[in-house]
């Protein structure tokens, strides 16, 4: 009985206890770096800016080299696997992607400008870049969004992050974040 | 703190897309002073604005809302993690008779102490800009021949450049705050604006 209690009790506990586990995922065989994003703001007006952190930590025990570069509020080296609530994957155009007649997308400029940059990130630190998503892709309509970060380093795995999910408001409506505080 | 320009607008990176290629653009390093604590660096974007000039079609001039230089802390280079660098660079196109790129930052230098629990304190900051940076192409609107990108960064290449140090009668003061990452300024279109480069010569 007093087993089968234990059983229990880590059952029911053990999504709570692992949960931060789950949140910063590494696979297998590349446990050097771990990634974790985080909404800026978890309710968004359709059409209003908005973006995500990426805490990438080095979980090795040796420093680690990477591509910083930033370009048109969006970090290098990330794919971003982005979908509505009927699990369709978001366009990748934001306001700077026009389309074609044909279908086709077109960004001008086609690069956006930034700056080159590397830097290490040494065993058990982090870094923590901004997406700005809402420059790239198209959140047309309300609703809920799941977004998962991953990123390929040279010679490893590819990392991925933890899912979050972001809730597009109707474009009239205002997200909590930005009400102001209720008068006295 | 000083900072050196190192090799102004990169020749490589006008021609190649990809850091593998890039020489700094501009080098910060810390004090070597020992130290048993740790330097890390955040760089606060004041302005950006990039301008793409087609011919006799007009300007188009991209703007950027100030803030954070998208990363927290801004990285650093191993093994010693006390100097970094930026390399600003804009894109070429073929349809683009001139680009120019106006660029204003400071970076933060802070340490954090060995002591357990420390956080970083903000010890100095180095402004820096270059103004309409630009380069002609000569191949336009069929190819591209870029001159040589004129810069205009103050210094010149290698020097160093005293950091101001952080104190109460000198500004900026204090830790680097931002309200968010620097981002494109949200204008439709990144609409034609002929007087640009007006504005930006005064």
């Amino acid at each position: 009985m007093m087993n089968l209690a234990k059983v229990l009790a880590f059952a029911l506990l053990a999504p709570v206890v692992f949960s931060n586990v789950l949140i910063a995922q590494t696979i297998p065989d590349n446990p050097k770096l771990s990634l974790t994003i985080k909404a800026l703001n978890s309710e968004v007006a359709q059409g209003s800016e908005f973006g995500i952190a990426i805490t990438i930590t080095n979980t090795s025990e040796e420093s680690i080299t990477l591509d910083f570069g930033h370009y048109g509020g969006m970090p290098r080296g990330y794919d971003f696997d982005i979908r509505d609530e009927q699990g369709k994957p978001v366009a990748r155009y934001g306001k700077r992607y026009r389309q074609l007649p044909n279908g086709n997308t077109l960004q001008y400029p086609s690069e956006l400008p930034g700056s080159f940059r590397d830097g290490g990130i040494q065993p058990g630190k982090s870094i923590e870049q901004g997406a700005m998503l809402s420059e790239v892709y198209q959140f047309d309509h309300p609703g809920k969004y799941t977004i998962q970060a991953s990123r390929k380093v040279p010679g490893v795995s590819v990392v991925y992050s933890n899912t979050i999910t972001i809730t597009v408001l109707p474009a009239e409506s205002k997200s909590p974040e930005d009400q102001p505080p209720a008068q006295k | 703190m000083s900072y050196g320009v190192d090799s102004g607008y990169d020749k490589k990176a006008w021609s190649a897309w990809g850091p593998e290629t890039v020489v700094p653009g501009i080098t910060f390093t810390s004090p070597t002073n020992p130290s048993n604590g740790a330097y890390s660096f955040v760089q606060l974007i004041a302005k950006d604005t990039a301008t793409y000039t087609q011919g006799k079609n007009g300007t188009l001039s991209c703007p950027t809302i100030p803030g954070l230089d998208g990363v927290y802390p801004y990285p650093s280079q191993p093994p010693d993690y006390a100097h970094t660098w930026d390399a600003p660079a804009v894109p070429l196109e073929l349809f683009d008779s001139k680009v120019s790129r106006t660029f204003k930052a400071t970076m933060y230098l802070l340490w954090t102490s060995t002591i357990p629990g420390s956080i970083p304190v903000p010890i100095g900051s180095q402004k820096w800009y270059f103004t309409q940076a630009s380069t002609t192409n000569q191949g336009y609107p069929t190819d591209k021949s870029w001159t040589t990108p004129i810069w205009n960064l103050i210094g010149e290449d290698g020097n160093p450049v005293d950091y101001v140090v952080s104190t109460p009668s000198l500004t900026p003061y204090g830790y680097p705050t931002w309200k968010g990452l620097a981002t494109d300024a949200p204008v439709p279109n990144c609409p034609t604006d002929n007087t640009q480069e007006d504005e930006e010569q005064q």
